[in-house]
């Protein structure tokens, strides 16, 4: 049709092969998704605290962070929570079965305020699924970084996401790890007992003036951790946190996800402490 | 840029001659309500100052269309909206709408949707003298000087016409003995007696300079509970609204098979209460204060921070459409007098 | 392996059976619906139903009879889902409009005054005051596009999509004029849209067929149809013409005198 001839369209979702999945716990899910064109798969760059649109034709589209480490380039991971229509439908697919993705949408964490500076990662329950991402992506380039903290606090054992990956991460030398279940309903949980910002206190002496905290978790925790970030005088602006809203298009045209003159797709999704007290709605 | 005259006498056969250039379409009146549609005599254009129900954006961004089809080889895209047409009779509070959500749908990446919509368009545009609720000297958009191809001042005995475009001016080349190039200075004191005429017509006028500073300042204000308690979240104001852009997209199973069907995209409002619910059931806005606070922030206050001008055109649709008198006034009106109107 | 089909059936109860035809009325696609789906049971299409277990059940009417009761009870007992279809089997429809205000036996009784009943009659009630219930389809009658989208989404394996909006989107998207503009009667803010506005459509105000809207703003409507004229009773009726069991917590809000 010659009104329409090569248009580029930024909706439209690319074929990628599931090429393996599993359940974390009990109603969340790890994906591995590779694009089905080998050189999207190569090609497709993104930044830690990135999301992209996943689709499933006849059910629908939804945003979803991504969790694997650009470092790491070829397969893309999930971690999902079964919740909605969407993500109903898409538990239901096989290895090897066909969703459709596009992407990478969102700013990302800003690594710049990280390189040659401790780092600090505080994750409450499902917010370490995108913080995996610039956790591996750290790990991947260690030498960039100075000290690396790792706090990470579930519900309880059996809600304790990448327990394994996790732990094994927890042998090495050059990080710093701190688990905590709100309460240990197993009995055999070897790490600390009580809410994530318990852990604070288990942490070294921290040089604000050279530490960079990074931050996700559910609503109310951001509230208790930041008033612990800020005890140990990091900058407001040194504080980065990835939030949530409602997105549709993942381009800044749906206008679901704004907020006073910002986006949340295109500006953020990841913002520090200050943007959160400049834009009043954001948390 | 290029400013000629015209007869009233030739109006007809120069708009109705346009058809080469694209399809016609303008204000008509169907079943008693104005509407932008296709046009097929000049009797059905109406062309005096009247807003149309909803406004232009309804030819640029689709009330409801399917951006795709997909089937078991994936998405393939819908354009089959795309058309050349001519838009004709559009006033200059329209034209600043569309410049309005051009910021939005063609900043990159652009929405394909709209922009081929856009450049398959021309717009003619035409004078108005204020209508009963008109706004638009109070928001600076009573006077248009880009985003048309041709623009009609209706001076009585004469036309003066703004070329706007090339494409435009490739519009007066058909019927160039229609169009005189001699602007007299005559001329030139009718139309400024027609602009102060026009000017003292308006009823309505608002300060909306300061809404963006009055607006940050009443974050806490009692006065959006008042509004929120009246509100009945029909979502009329966003529809009438020329810059509202919001939309949802659903998609739509065919029966016969598990993997066809299309990806439908279709006007959304922030006043309904899903707006902002996510998937899990945390609503971000559930409160209807909270969703009135977020329209207007968005138009008088965050779009102006963020283009330079406020999202309002004045075209006073919002007066005009809420059964509650919620609108762009009345909301403005008591955030800066800090009482709420009367009963 | 041949594909499998998703085994059908479609019942009506106490009703107008507009619904059943309107999905018999969907032309070519019903076809495409027939054969989509193994229809083990829809008597207003053809005879010799299968009453098997099934994979999903439209079921239209309100429960009026300890028969009818029982009746649903059995298919509930046999479909994987059960869909509510039209104002009726939704929310118990106009012949539930006194729902649960203690005026039944009277009602029946001056009705039909002391004859015997093959059947006991209960008082008009929506599926899910006897089973549990799914999904809804709305409406007096079901709308085509809505309906046929739930069943494609439906016998395909996926979640049907919800429209909880108001009959005031879509009445503005079709470019009518506000009626309340008018000062007329209309019930679309509070009422779950989806009908196309199919009456404002044709200069008739909604008259709430879908049932409430959960979002509405009750006491500011009832208000302002007050201050219109219309008196209050009189809005409660309407309101509860089709609101059935569905308005019933809503009318609260309703009902205090402003």
């Amino acid at each position: 049709m010659s009104l329409s001839e090569q248009i580029e369209n930024p909706f439209l979702p690319e074929p990628a092969r599931i090429v393996r999945q599993y359940d974390l716990i009990k109603d969340h899910r790890f994906f591995q998704i590779r694009f089905i064109d080998m050189n999207r798969a190569m090609s497709f760059d993104y930044v830690p605290g990135q999301f992209a649109m996943l689709s499933i034709p006849g059910v629908g589209e939804a945003p979803f962070s991504i969790s694997s480490t650009p470092s790491r380039p070829g397969i893309l991971e999930m971690g999902i929570r079964r919740t909605g229509n969407l993500t109903r439908a898409l538990f239901k697919k096989k290895d090897n079965d066909i969703v459709y993705l596009r992407g990478p949408y969102g700013n990302g964490f800003k690594i710049e305020p990280m390189v040659e500076r401790d780092i600090i990662i505080v994750a409450g329950g499902l917010g370490v699924i995108p913080l995996r991402s610039i956790l591996y992506f750290v790990l991947d380039n260690r030498d960039q970084f100075d000290e690396l903290y790792f706090l990470y606090g579930a519900r309880n054992p059996n809600e304790f996401l990448f327990k394994n990956e996790f732990f094994q991460i927890k042998a090495r030398e050059d990080i710093d790890c701190l688990y905590s279940v709100d309460k240990d309903t197993t009995g055999d949980w070897t790490e600390n007992t009580g809410v994530v910002t318990s852990l604070f206190q288990k942490l070294p002496k921290i040089d604000p003036q050279t530490t960079t905290a990074v931050v996700c978790g559910p609503p109310i925790m951001y509230k208790f951790v930041i008033k612990e970030l800020l005890k140990l005088k990091i900058p407001k602006n040194m504080i980065q946190m990835t939030l949530e809203r409602r997105m549709k298009c993942g381009v800044g045209k749906c206008g679901h996800c704004a907020l006073d003159h910002i986006y949340t797709c295109i500006d953020g999704p990841i913002f520090t402490y200050w943007d959160t007290l400049h834009f009043r709605e954001l948390i | 840029m290029r400013i000629l005259k015209m007869k009233p006498d030739f109006l007809k056969e120069f708009l109705m001659g346009l058809e080469g250039f694209g399809a016609l379409y303008g204000p008509k009146r169907q079943s008693g309500i104005l509407k932008y549609a296709p046009i097929e005599s000049y009797d059905e254009l109406v062309l005096d100052g009247e807003n149309t129900l909803l406004p232009l954006k309804r030819l640029f961004h689709p009330m409801r269309f399917d951006m795709f089809r997909f089937d078991s080889r994936g998405f393939e895209a819908d354009y089959s909206i795309f058309e050349k047409r001519v838009i004709i009779g559009v006033h200059p509070c329209e034209i600043h709408g569309i410049l309005k959500l051009d910021e939005v749908f063609l900043v990159h990446p652009p929405d394909p949707y709209y922009a081929g919509l856009r450049k398959n368009s021309a717009i003619i545009g035409f004078s108005c003298l204020p209508a009963e609720n008109a706004l638009c000297r109070s928001t600076g958009t009573d006077i248009v000087a880009e985003g048309f191809d041709l623009f009609f001042v209706d001076l009585t005995d004469f036309y003066l016409v703004w070329v706007g475009s090339s494409f435009g001016y490739d519009m007066i080349l058909e019927k160039e003995d229609f169009f005189d190039e001699n602007v007299t200075h005559e001329d030139i004191q009718i139309y400024i007696e027609w602009r102060e005429k026009r000017n003292r017509m308006f009823k309505k006028s608002f300060n909306f300079r300061d809404m963006p500073d009055i607006i940050e300042l009443s974050y806490k204000s009692e006065i959006w509970d008042y509004f929120g308690k009246k509100c009945l979240s029909c979502g009329q104001c966003t529809m009438v609204c020329p810059t509202c852009n919001c939309y949802n997209v659903t998609d739509v199973l065919d029966l016969a098979t598990e993997t066809s069907g299309r990806r439908e995209r279709m006007w959304d409002s922030c006043m309904f209460a899903d707006y902002s619910l996510v998937a899990g059931g945390h609503n971000f806005r559930h409160a209807r204060a909270d969703r009135l606070k977020l329209w207007y922030t968005h138009k008088l206050k965050a779009f102006a921070h963020k283009y330079g001008s406020p999202a309002c055109v004045g075209c006073g649709r919002c007066v005009e459409t809420c059964p509650v008198d919620i609108n762009v006034l009345t909301v403005s009106e008591a955030l800066t007098s800090c009482e709420v109107p009367e009963e | 392996m041949p594909e499998y089909k998703p085994r059908v059936g479609i019942y009506g109860f106490t009703g107008c059976a507009g619904d059943q035809l309107l999905i018999i009325h969907t032309e070519d696609r019903l076809l495409d619906f027939f054969n989509a789906v193994e229809m083990r049971s829809f008597v207003m299409a053809s005879s010799n139903p299968l009453e098997t277990e099934i994979d999903i059940a439209f079921v239209e009417g309100s429960i009026s009879t300890e028969e009818e009761r029982q009746h649903i009870k059995e298919i509930r007992d046999r479909a994987g889902v059960l869909v509510a279809i039209g104002n009726c089997a939704v929310s118990g429809g106009p012949q539930a409009m006194f729902a649960k205000d203690g005026s039944f036996a009277r009602r029946l009784k001056q009705v039909y005054g002391d004859i015997k009943f093959i059947t006991n009659p209960v008082e008009g009630a929506p599926l899910d005051e006897v089973v549990s219930v799914d999904y809804y389809l709305p409406g007096c009658p079901i709308s085509q596009s809505q309906a046929m989208a739930l069943i494609a989404r439906l016998i395909h394996g996926a979640d049907p999509e919800e429209f909880p909006h108001p009959v005031c989107h879509e009445c503005k998207l079709n470019e009518n004029l506000c009626l309340l503009l008018d000062q007329k009667f209309c019930l679309g803010p509070l009422t779950l849209g989806g009908c196309h506005s199919a009456c404002p459509n044709n200069g008739l105000p909604c008259v709430g067929c879908w049932g409430p809207n959960p979002d509405g703003n009750f006491e500011e409507q009832l208000g302002l149809l007050e201050s219109f004229g219309i008196p209050h009773e009189d809005i409660i009726r309407r309101v509860r013409n089709f609101g059935g069991y569905k308005i019933l917590a809503h009318i609260e809000k309703l009902s205090g005198k402003r």
